[in-house]
């Protein structure tokens, strides 16, 4: 057997357990229809209310922050690329630690100015 | 390397953000961080003036280039932060939990103005755009009234992402076509038409802080909506930077400018005309002012376009002499307003007997801005014009003395109501010692400046020729 | 792809977004266009800097920049759509027409 033959009695594997785990059941299962069957989770806690509630302030500033700082990784790709080199080593590390202590001024901030802290 | 004391006055300024941002986190009382912002508002004109004559790069070469022309921008831009955060003691139209922040956002701002004027290097200036645009957007959303601030920061924020995705479109043409950012080498290269395209949509980003036509849609609203003395600061400093940046700009596409220019004509006599007879209706002084604004706008244009060396001395002269003009006039607006209502034509109805400072304030912004003699605006409406006469551009200067006419208009009526109506209300308005100095500070140096053009206009000449 | 097809690219997805920020009335929807905006122009700018510049680290710093800009404006305009939602309930551009002369 050549290697795609392998890969193609895997792929052949795959979806004959598939189609089974769709066949076997509806020819076993028990039929019921119900208010049951209606709900969007079938399973699990029941839910409560509309989805159309008011979040809490807090998720939506927490996401704001979390937009402002994830893309300012971006800036360490370059000081990682040169990291290695003799010429850059130290002085990489330095800068990326006063850009980092910046960055952190800013959550120093957000903490002081209560985003943080979890109000209702 | 290079110097790094040629950083000295940004570095003051910057250092005034980090004050009034250390401040802010301690949870000082307004009243310490407002004194410290003060404090740090002189250090910063002080040091401006002080390097007037600096010339060189602190940073990498080509970068970043401290010349005649950022300087004296740079004094124009702390003169303006220094006024706003003056006459900021008591900022009755600023939400009170927000107040503590305030000066920092206007230091931000002010570092990024500062940077931008300086900027030799395309990227450098967008950064910098960027910072002086974010704190104005945070500023202008602090109203009182937040139903108001937050649709005025809305419009200015959207309109100023847009026109700054738009400026840095142009920058990616013109790198394709230099295949550099450094101003020095995208002058070298041969302009071909993609690079004036390139100019032109760079030069949007500008034109919309200036307020100009296309770009002044933001204006009247924001203007109305955003707290008084945030108004102030965007109505003096960033129009300083922004026509710093548009002359850097404008200079790349010089060989090439034919097209450039009657684009730029276009905007120059729109500008004024919608300006002038929008604000003709407005009854919201701070809508009139904002109309007035782009009615100024196009008047600066005037400079521009005459694409010589006077004509861009002019246009800087003017820029300058601005912002103490449009001081005075929104003092008074931020002192009759500083219950964080607008006032309107009428509320300034017998500011003259109710108080006599403010009415004489008022009438110095008015004059100035309307370019009548014995102020600093008739003597920079005297520059531009005589600049673009000497680059045979006549009919514009007619169209431009028929526009200062029709603004007459509005202008002068404000006046006669402060002075010639009797007041619905007689009570005396109480002014605060320190916007008592700022409307001496104001009125001192418009009529200092009208009376006695000649330094002022040295010194633009000077930095005329050090951009060129 | 040659360097026109990049071009013809970033200027149609320019053109998208500059659609969406005037046709849209939501207010994410016109940030979105504005991402779109300036995703073009890091295309434009990727695609000159590998045919054209002389150095090719330039075009991807400033790329690097444009990102961390973007997000930084898209935090901003989020939370100033956040206080205009608070206010009203609502962040269509047709409700925010108070401010009027």
């Amino acid at each position: 057997m050549t290697d795609y033959g392998q890969l193609i009695a895997y792929l052949g594997i795959g979806f004959a357990l598939g189609i089974a785990a769709l066949v076997v059941p509806s020819l076993i299962a028990p039929r019921y229809k119900g208010a049951e069957t209606e709900k969007t989770y079938e399973c699990g806690v029941d839910t409560v209310g509309s989805a159309w509630i008011r979040f809490g302030i807090s998720f939506y500033l927490f996401a704001l922050i979390f937009v402002a700082f994830e893309v300012d990784i971006l800036y360490l790709f370059p000081v990682a690329l040169v990291f290695n080199e003799e010429m850059f080593g130290w002085r990489a590390f330095v800068e990326v630690f006063i850009f980092l202590l910046i960055l952190s001024l800013a959550i120093v901030y957000a903490w002081r100015k209560g985003v943080i802290r979890w109000t209702r | 390397m290079g110097d790094l004391t040629l950083f000295v006055p940004e570095a003051v300024v910057l250092l005034g953000a980090i004050v009034a941002f250390v401040l802010s986190v301690i949870g000082s009382s307004y009243r310490v961080n407002w004194i410290a912002s003060v404090i740090m508002a002189i250090l910063g004109v002080a040091m401006s003036i002080a390097w007037l004559g600096a010339a060189g790069e602190p940073f990498f070469p080509g970068i970043y280039r401290v010349d005649a022309f950022s300087q004296l921008l740079k004094v124009g831009i702390t003169t303006g932060l220094f006024l706003s955060v003056l006459i900021a003691g008591n900022p009755g139209s600023v939400r009170e939990h927000s107040r503590i922040d305030f000066p920092m956002f206007l230091f931000f701002s002010a570092v990024g103005m500062m940077m931008m004027v300086s900027a030799t290097e395309l990227i450098t200036l967008y950064v910098a755009l960027e910072l002086s645009a974010y704190g104005l957007y945070i500023l202008a959303a602090l109203n009182k009234r937040q139903r108001e601030g937050s649709e005025a920061a809305a419009k200015y924020v959207l309109f100023g992402a847009a026109s700054s995705a738009v400026t840095l479109f142009g920058i990616s043409l013109i790198f394709g076509v230099a295949r550099s950012t450094l101003l020095s080498e995208i002058i070298a290269t041969q302009p071909t038409p993609l690079m004036v395209i390139g100019v032109l949509l760079a030069l949007s980003g500008v034109l919309f802080k200036l307020a100009v036509f296309p770009f002044h849609a933001w204006a009247p609203d924001t203007y109305q909506g955003a707290p008084h003395e945030a108004v102030t600061f965007i109505g003096t400093a960033s129009k300083v930077a922004a026509v710093g940046v548009i002359a850097r700009l404008l200079f790349l596409a010089i060989p090439a400018h034919d097209s450039l220019v009657n684009a730029l004509l276009v905007l120059c006599v729109a500008s004024m005309t919608v300006g002038n007879l929008a604000a003709i209706v407005q009854n919201d002084i701070k809508r009139v002012l904002a109309y007035s604004t782009v009615a100024q706008a196009g008047y600066i244009l005037i400079g521009l376009v005459s694409f010589s060396s006077m004509g861009v001395a002019s246009a800087i002269y003017y820029a300058v002499i601005y912002v103490p003009i449009v001081f005075c006039a929104f003092l008074v607006v931020c002192v009759l307003g500083a219950d964080g209502s607008n006032p309107t034509k009428s509320s300034i109805a017998g500011l003259y007997q109710r108080s006599p400072l403010l009415a004489a304030t008022l009438l110095v912004g008015m004059f100035g801005l309307a370019g009548i003699p014995p102020t600093s605006g008739f003597m920079g409406k005297w520059f531009l014009f005589s600049a673009a006469i000497k680059s045979d551009l006549l009919w514009l200067v007619l169209i431009g003395a028929i526009n200062a006419t029709v603004s007459l208009y509005y202008y002068l009526r404000i006046i006669k109501e402060a002075y010639l109506t009797p007041p619905a209300d007689e009570t005396a308005i109480k002014v605060s010692p320190a916007t008592a100095i700022a409307a001496g500070l104001g009125m001192t140096l418009v009529l200092v400046m009208g009376i006695y053009p000649r330094l002022l206009w040295e010194l633009a000449e000077a930095a005329a020729k050090a951009i060129n | 792809m040659t360097l026109e097809a990049w071009i013809l690219f970033a200027l149609v997805l320019f053109c998208i977004g500059l659609y969406g920020v005037l046709a849209r009335r939501n207010l994410i929807a016109i940030l979105i266009g504005i991402e779109l905006m300036l995703n073009a122009v890091s295309v434009n700018i990727l695609a000159f800097n590998h045919f054209l510049a002389p150095d090719p680290a330039v075009g991807q710093i400033i790329v690097l920049f444009i990102i961390g800009l973007a997000a930084a404006e898209a935090a901003i305009v989020l939370s100033i759509v956040l206080t205009v939602y608070r206010q009203r309930a609502a962040i269509d551009v047709q409700d925010l027409k108070e401010l009027k002369g």
